[in-house]
């Protein structure tokens, strides 16, 4: 169950590109290309109402994801609100929310 | 022509027959099955006002709009003519039917199918009480049916002449469903007009009659013309339940059920299939949604929502897409709520449902104040709005505070709005505990999203205002004042507060102290949509703007000096593409407040110590 | 050169950088160039700074060496005059002022510049709203006028730098980098600390972007000798405290965990806007953009729809202000070059 990772210690130490699935990854970037424009800026961590009781970081969360590090962060997607701050704040024009829907849906499949 | 016993059965009626024993049958087993699946609160319900006078409203109610299609009429007089020579002049073809074999047979027992094929049973030559009345009515009514049809075959091949930019194109059943109902008037009244032969029954099928008896063997016609007559209703009676027909009978159930009162709000299966079998597919609502007409989003509208659940096709890409603005609301002639129909169903593909926001555990408990403000979460990133919220309240001498945005959660609403509504639940429980721990008299929010959530989702003990009616009173009250500038101002409405809440005029009457309105060409339930909804999480930034700019240049087209707006997410989005300037109604409250030097109270002690 | 056209002037339009630049080459080439300025005052936005990036220059001595031999030459500077419009004419082109004035010349260079991107509309930074939040542009002009700011120093404890500021920001509508904004943060950020030598400073910066000669080093000085703190991180909100203290929320993207900050005064980074003038280009820009476009084609970088007609400087796109004059000069060499041409048909 991915319920079981915590926050920090399943992190694995190092990413290995060759033995990561991307698989989800790909079909995020197919279903919302979007996602390719995030630089990382962090805005949208920055402004999040669930961030600064809960530390959930969308922008980590979903730059894990795309490295293949799918399940990881699963339980982290439980704290978000959805309450669409990011998606207004993003310099970028990415669909935050939907990339949120979409790595939610990737994983449960 | 000679009468024929009413007790015969002639061969043609079979059809008829058989399609109407197996509409009826068909249509009591539906029904039946769905008011099965109502939940608890939806039987009670049922239960309790079906004998009330509620029953005589929904009898109005149907009558108006079922049968003279009122909602139609105002939206284009020629569509909800041919709308009303369908559904009117059928039902009084029906009636005064049946009233005319009452009145030839002295008995109600007639067997049904007399009353249809009459003509082919008494011939003109018999006089019965008021007869005369009986065949002109009948004719009359089907003058009007035949003029509907001319209308609604102009329409085929030219909808807009009848007000619609866009129309539902019809699957392979609604195509034969059209074709048997087109061919069922047209045969009776060449059935009836042969029938009448050169005796006439009245100015429209004697008069043809007689002109085809001059020159056509009309005796041999009659039995064929009854045949064809008698098979386009068997076609249409079958075919109806599958078709986008079915909406004439299931619209006339859901008038019942919405006037008892069946809760919309509720996940509720049985009053869902009424509502969305209740829809003509008549297209009206491709014309009022903006993805429609500026993005080009031509899969996602009310109509093509309710033909894929019927089909059973239901996409999650096109459910998710959608404002939920309720422009095609206020459109839809039947009334279906096709934002609660999304959001239900958008529960199938609800995927935050578990979230258990274990972080937000007990709030810490609100300061005490009469007055509780809840800016909303938009609103941080709109602080103009907080900020001239806090100064008039402070001129207004308000006993209020603040709830900061680290204390407060999300309202809810657009868990809500995805089909989350268990997690909607979870973090209403939050914010009531915390909004109520304030022990307040009044709630006020910024936000129209947060607003209409409080109101329906809440239930909240104490009165929920938008800042424009707080504003509004006051200013109504003398507790602020302001300076009437030579600004002039186009007011855009908020779809939450707007259409959502239906709070049009308090924002206007605010405005209207600041300045001048000038009104745009969307004013109120019209209103546009900014596209920065919450409600669509499919759509993409290029789509969003080009909503956003026709929305600017039709704010922009009277050439106001400021365009106003009651919510933060609306403000920041028009602004972006606005060159005019753009302000939230508190800010221009707030602008043009004028400082009151003396308090009225401190002024009477004054007065009072000087005595 | 027939006689006709000697005895008609070049019109340089914008007294800024670009425009000074061109209007001294084309005094050295032997033309007569003409200058106008729409504001009261020559130098455009040179004027109004303080010191020039990276070496810490005096803007006003920058101004000063490219005014000078101008006076001294007596070239005509006309201010408040705003150019309108421009057309082919026989004797070269026919320049109309907004009041209405109409001059003839064989030429024109046009370096309108830039404008500053509003603050106001990033509205999540309470720019006019609160008091502690100033654009790059204030301090620049503050430093220029008083060589201080408005707060003191006993109170001043943080203060917060913010790059891009209406840049590479789809939600204000420019989505391109201004390309002169990080070196002029590291700058600040170290005239900060020499203002107030007890404050930290934070720079929050989604990429530095230090290109230019001696940039790179300079941020190494900001971060060694002036303890200058980078954080990466693009500011999401900013609130105002009741003490007027500004709450700053980002995230720290190099821990990955979400951050805040109590700052003292913040300063922001304003990008810059271009404005449209539809008789020298045809074309829009690829990026949305209101800059004047041109033939990105490496050889015709100062060319306009009017074959007389050069354009230079930061009304083409952000520009720094050695980048400014050098395409002033090549402008005002593009238009020599061209009359030449034209004079031996």
């Amino acid at each position: 169950m991915t319920h079981s990772f915590g926050y920090s210690i399943s992190q694995s130490r190092e990413t290995n590109w060759d033995k990561l699935d991307h698989r989800f990854a790909d079909k995020l970037l197919d279903l919302e290309p979007s996602v390719r424009l995030c630089v990382g800026c962090g805005s949208c961590t920055g402004t999040c109402t669930a961030a600064p009781r809960s530390g959930f970081d969308i922008r980590k969360v979903h730059t894990r994801f795309r490295r293949g590090e799918a399940g990881a962060f699963v339980a982290e997607l439980e704290k978000c609100m959805f309450c669409g701050k990011c998606s207004m704040v993003c310099p970028r024009g990415v669909n935050i929310r939907n990339v949120m829907d979409l790595m939610k849906k990737l994983i449960e499949a | 022509m000679s009468t024929i016993p009413t007790h015969t059965f002639p061969l043609f009626v079979v059809p008829f027959l058989i399609g109407l024993l197996f509409i009826s049958v068909w249509l009591l087993f539906l029904f039946l099955k769905w008011i099965g699946e109502l939940d608890r609160n939806g039987l009670v319900k049922f239960g309790q006002n079906i004998l009330t006078k509620k029953t005589l409203r929904a009898i109005g109610e149907v009558f108006m709009e079922s049968l003279l299609h009122r909602k139609l009429f105002r939206k284009n007089p020629l569509l909800g003519y041919m709308h009303m020579c369908f559904a009117f002049g059928w039902f009084m073809i029906i009636l005064i039917g049946k009233l005319e074999v009452i009145a030839y047979s002295g008995k109600i027992t007639a067997r049904p199918y007399v009353a249809i094929f009459f003509k082919h049973f008494v011939s003109p030559e018999e006089k019965f009480v008021r007869s005369g009345m009986y065949s002109f009515l009948m004719d009359f009514f089907l003058l009007m049916i035949l003029s509907g049809l001319f209308l609604a075959a102009l329409k085929r091949f030219r909808s807009k002449t009848l007000g619609m930019t866009h129309t539902t194109r019809h699957n392979r059943i609604d195509r034969w469903t059209l074709a048997f109902l087109w061919l069922i008037f047209p045969a009776r009244f060449l059935a009836e007009s042969i029938a009448s032969g050169s005796e006439g029954y009245s100015f429209l099928t004697g008069q043809t009659g007689r002109l085809l008896a001059s020159f056509l063997p009309v005796q041999q016609m009659e039995i064929p013309f009854w045949w064809i007559y008698s098979i386009a209703l068997f076609g249409f009676f079958i075919l109806l339940p599958f078709s986008r027909y079915m909406h004439i009978p299931t619209e006339v159930a859901y008038i019942f059920l919405k006037n008892w009162g069946l809760d919309k709000r509720r996940v509720n299966r049985g009053f869902t299939n009424f509502e969305i079998y209740s829809c003509s597919r008549c297209g009206v609502c491709i014309d009022v949604c903006q993805l429609k007409t500026q993005a080009g989003i031509g899969t996602v509208q009310a109509v093509n929502f309710t033909r894929d659940i019927r089909s059973g096709s239901l996409c999650e890409e096109d459910l998710k897409n959608c404002l939920m603005c309720g422009r095609c609301n206020e459109a839809c002639p039947v009334g279906i709520d096709i934002t609660l129909q999304k959001q239900m169903y958008r529960g199938q593909f609800a995927r935050f449902d578990k979230n258990e926001f274990t972080y937000l555990n007990t709030p810490t408990p609100a300061e005490q104040s009469t007055v509780v403000y809840f800016p909303g979460c938009m609103s941080s990133l709109s602080p103009g709005i907080e900020q001239s919220m806090v100064k008039i309240m402070e001129q207004a001498g308000e006993d209020f505070k603040v709830l900061g945005d680290e204390q407060r959660a999300c309202c809810g609403r657009p868990m809500l709005l995805s089909g989350n509504t268990e997690a909607a639940q979870k973090l209403i429980a939050f914010n009531r505990d915390f909004i109520l721990s304030s022990n307040a008299k009044m709630l006020v929010t910024s936000c129209p999203i947060c607003y209409k959530m409080f109101r329906e989702n809440y239930q909240l003990p104490i009165p929920v205002l938008h800042h424009s009616e707080y504003l509004l009173q006051l200013a109504e009250t003398g507790k602020i004042e302001m300076e009437k500038q030579q600004l002039r101002m186009v007011y855009h409405d908020p779809c939450d507060l707007g259409r959502g809440s239906k709070i049009y005029d308090q924002p206007r009457q605010l405005l209207q102290q600041a300045g001048t309105l000038v009104p745009s060409n969307f004013e109120r339930e019209n209103a546009l949509c900014c596209g920065g909804s919450l409600g669509n999480t499919k759509i993409n930034q290029a789509s969003k703007d080009k909503i956003t700019k026709h929305l600017v240049e039709e704010l922009s087209a009277p050439n106001p000096e400021l365009l106003a707006t009651a919510c933060p997410v609306c403000k920041r989005t028009i602004a972006r593409h606005s060159s005019i300037k753009v302000m939230d109604i508190a800010e221009v409250v707030a602008e043009n407040i004028r400082k009151k030097t003396i308090q009225p109270n401190v002024k009477e002690e004054f007065e009072s110590l000087l005595k | 050169m027939t006689n006709k056209q000697t005895q008609f002037p070049i019109a340089v339009i914008g007294s800024g950088p670009a425009g000074l630049a061109a209007a001294n080459t084309l005094l050295a080439l032997g033309h007569q160039p003409v200058i106008f300025e729409k504001e009261k005052i020559t130098g455009g936005k040179l004027s109004r700074w303080h010191q020039l990036f990276p070496g810490f220059i005096s803007a006003a001595e920058i101004q000063e060496q490219l005014i000078g031999p101008l006076k001294k030459a007596s070239v005509k500077i006309s201010t408040e005059t705003e150019v309108k419009t421009m057309k082919p004419d026989s004797g070269g082109l026919e320049i109309e002022t907004a009041s209405g004035e109409k001059i003839i010349a064989k030429g024109a260079v046009w370096a309108s510049g830039y404008t500053e991107f509003d603050a106001r509309r990033k509205e999540e930074y309470g720019y006019g709203l609160y008091k502690n939040v100033l654009t790059s542009a204030d301090v620049e002009e503050m430093l220029a006028k008083d060589g201080k700011l408005p707060f003191d120093s006993a109170d001043v404890k943080r203060i917060g730098i913010l790059h891009c500021v209406g840049s590479r920001d789809e939600k204000v509508g420019n989505t391109y980098c201004s390309k002169v904004c990080c070196i002029c943060a590291v700058k600040q950020a170290i005239e900060m600390k020499k203002l107030y030598p007890s404050a930290e400073v934070f720079n929050f910066y989604m990429d530095l972007r230090l290109f230019g000669k001696g940039y790179e080093e300079l941020y190494r000085e900001a971060q060694m000798d002036w303890q200058v703190n980078f954080i990466r991180g693009r500011v999401s909100e900013l609130a105002e405290d009741q003490q007027g203290k500004i709450r700053m929320k980002t995230e720290d993207t190099l821990t990955g965990v979400p951050m805040k900050m109590t700052l003292d005064f913040v300063i922001l980074m304003v990008g810059m806007e271009g404005k449209r003038f539809s008789f020298l280009s045809e074309n829009k820009n690829t990026d949305g953009s209101d800059f004047i476009s041109y033939p990105e084609n490496f050889t015709g970088e100062n060319q306009t729809a009017l074959p007389n007609v050069m354009v230079a400087g930061a009304c083409k796109g952000p520009s720094t202000i050695v980048d400014a004059m050098n395409d002033g000069k090549s402008a005002a060499l593009a238009l020599h070059q061209y009359l030449i041409s034209q004079a031996e048909k």
